[in-house]
């Protein structure tokens, strides 16, 4: 156990996982690698699967691989829910965007989401713009169905 | 004199149902008065109702647990669940101690028992039983005792699904001494394997939180972060006396004996331990139990791989 030991150990797990990221992509191919013998030199006609790949080992550095890709998407989707939920609290940004709506089925689906929250207020609300919209784009008769259902529902609660 | 074998092996059996049978019986007798309590500690308890549903707290990392009791339909109240979680501790405890007890030496079994025990037996008497702590301590132990003997690395993932933050301090912490160890084949191969197993078993448990509706507060790392102003008045060091966190008993015990075997670089593992664990007591908010949690697998870490080393 010596502190010197240490920079000679990390070379090595540097050298070890770039060559697995070099070649995972693919397939992992084994016999023609780097692999280093006691005294840390470089070797290309050495057989690593003997050497540092027991069986367990074999389907550990796969799953390594994986999941390096596994927690970039993973702070993606945190990223893309944070993000969602700060557009859903602006208001400014809310206005923006439903004033590029024109069509009424995108506020009566908002309506039918909020009324299944049981939030009756903003569902309401929602119909309200619904109705605004009919004479720009005159609705089809399952979407009244639809528009009456949800007013049945919100406006007796 | 030497017994005959046949002898030895039920001598040792019966010594390990002893063992858990009292262990049993005081770890019992100190919580029943916590079982009465209704309005206590239930998180655990509600996070196993709504597993893989929805979890909104820091402690959702830890998911063995909760899961194990809604398989078998446990978390219906809190005295079932509390029951539940005794059982598991009681199962685990004495499977280990009759392991150990029938694969070593029986000197060496019974000083790790030791080890373990010593260092416990302080929580007990404020401890929930709910924590999975008690359970957690034998898992990890289980495990390094099975990637010292056996080369076998995949019992690792049962510390991370249940305290995976302590988990990785554990694993960070073998990964370190092998790092500063002679540069060899074998050593090489260990680290790849431990590196790994510590990407795999942190990811379990990320796996488990992604696939949960929660409101981003999930991980015990971002509750640090969160309530890092908060330290100075709610530290768990500083509001326990210095000698409850320490478990002084175990720590003399294993320096003598490190003593008498000459063995100066496992005396300076130790105290690494021991400040490392002091750290941690700081950063977290409840007293000694997390020291204790993070100390006693390492403690028999430093005693088994010195009790190898010798051979």
């Amino acid at each position: 156990m010596k502190i010197v030991y240490l920079k000679n150990n990390i070379y090595f797990l540097i050298k070890y996982y770039k060559f697995l990221l070099k070649k995972n992509f693919v397939k992992i191919n084994l016999t023609k690698c780097y692999s280093i013998n006691n005294n840390l030199t470089l070797s290309k006609d050495y057989n690593m699967r003997k050497v540092l790949f027991n069986d367990l080992n074999k389907v550990l550095a796969k799953v390594f691989i994986i999941i390096l890709f596994f927690l970039i998407i993973m702070y993606l989707f945190n990223s893309a829910r944070d993000g969602l939920k700060k557009i859903e609290k602006n208001i400014y940004f809310k206005i923006v965007i439903l004033d590029f709506i024109s069509k009424p089925i995108t506020f009566i689906r908002l309506a039918e989401i909020y009324s299944i929250k049981k939030n009756y207020k903003e569902c309401n609300l929602y119909l309200e713009y619904a109705k605004n919209m009919f004479n720009v784009q005159p609705p089809t008769q399952s979407l009244l169905d639809k528009y009456n259902l949800l007013i049945k529902e919100c406006d007796n609660k | 004199m030497r017994l005959p074998l046949q002898i030895e092996k039920s001598l040792k059996i019966l010594i390990g149902i002893f063992i858990s049978v009292a262990l049993i019986t005081f770890f019992y007798e100190k919580h029943i008065n916590s079982l009465k309590i209704e309005n206590g500690f239930d998180w655990y308890r509600i996070m196993s109702v709504n597993i893989f549903l929805k979890c909104n707290e820091y402690y959702c990392e830890s998911f063995l647990i909760p899961l194990l009791s809604n398989i078998l339909n446990l978390n219906n109240n809190y005295i079932q669940y509390t029951n539940a979680n005794i059982i598991y501790y009681i199962f685990v405890g004495s499977f280990f101690n009759i392991f150990i007890l029938y694969k070593e030496n029986i000197k060496i079994a019974l000083f790790s028992i030791f080890i373990i025990q010593s260092s416990i037996f302080y929580n007990l008497y404020f401890l929930q039983p709910n924590f999975p702590d008690f359970i957690f301590i034998y898992c990890s132990v289980f495990s390094i005792y099975c990637y010292l003997k056996f080369d076998k690395y995949i019992y690792f993932l049962l510390p991370f699904s249940l305290h995976p933050t302590l988990a990785l301090f554990i694993l960070f912490f073998l990964i370190a001494i092998i790092l500063l160890e002679k540069p060899s084949k074998k050593n090489h191969i260990t680290l790849i394997n431990l590196i790994n197993i510590t990407a795999l078993g942190f990811m379990l448990s990320k796996i488990y939180l992604l696939l949960v509706d929660s409101s981003g507060y999930e991980s015990r790392f971002k509750f640090i972060i969160n309530n890092f102003h908060l330290l100075n008045q709610k530290s768990g060091l500083l509001n326990a006396n210095l000698f409850d966190t320490l478990n002084y008993i175990t720590i003399g015990c294993l320096l003598f004996y490190l003593i008498l075997n000459k063995s100066r670089i496992k005396i300076i593992q130790l105290f690494f331990v021991i400040t490392i664990g002091l750290i941690l007591e700081f950063l977290s908010f409840d007293p000694i139990r997390i020291y204790r949690t993070f100390t006693t697998p390492l403690l028999f870490y430093i005693y088994y791989e010195n009790c190898l080393s010798k051979k």
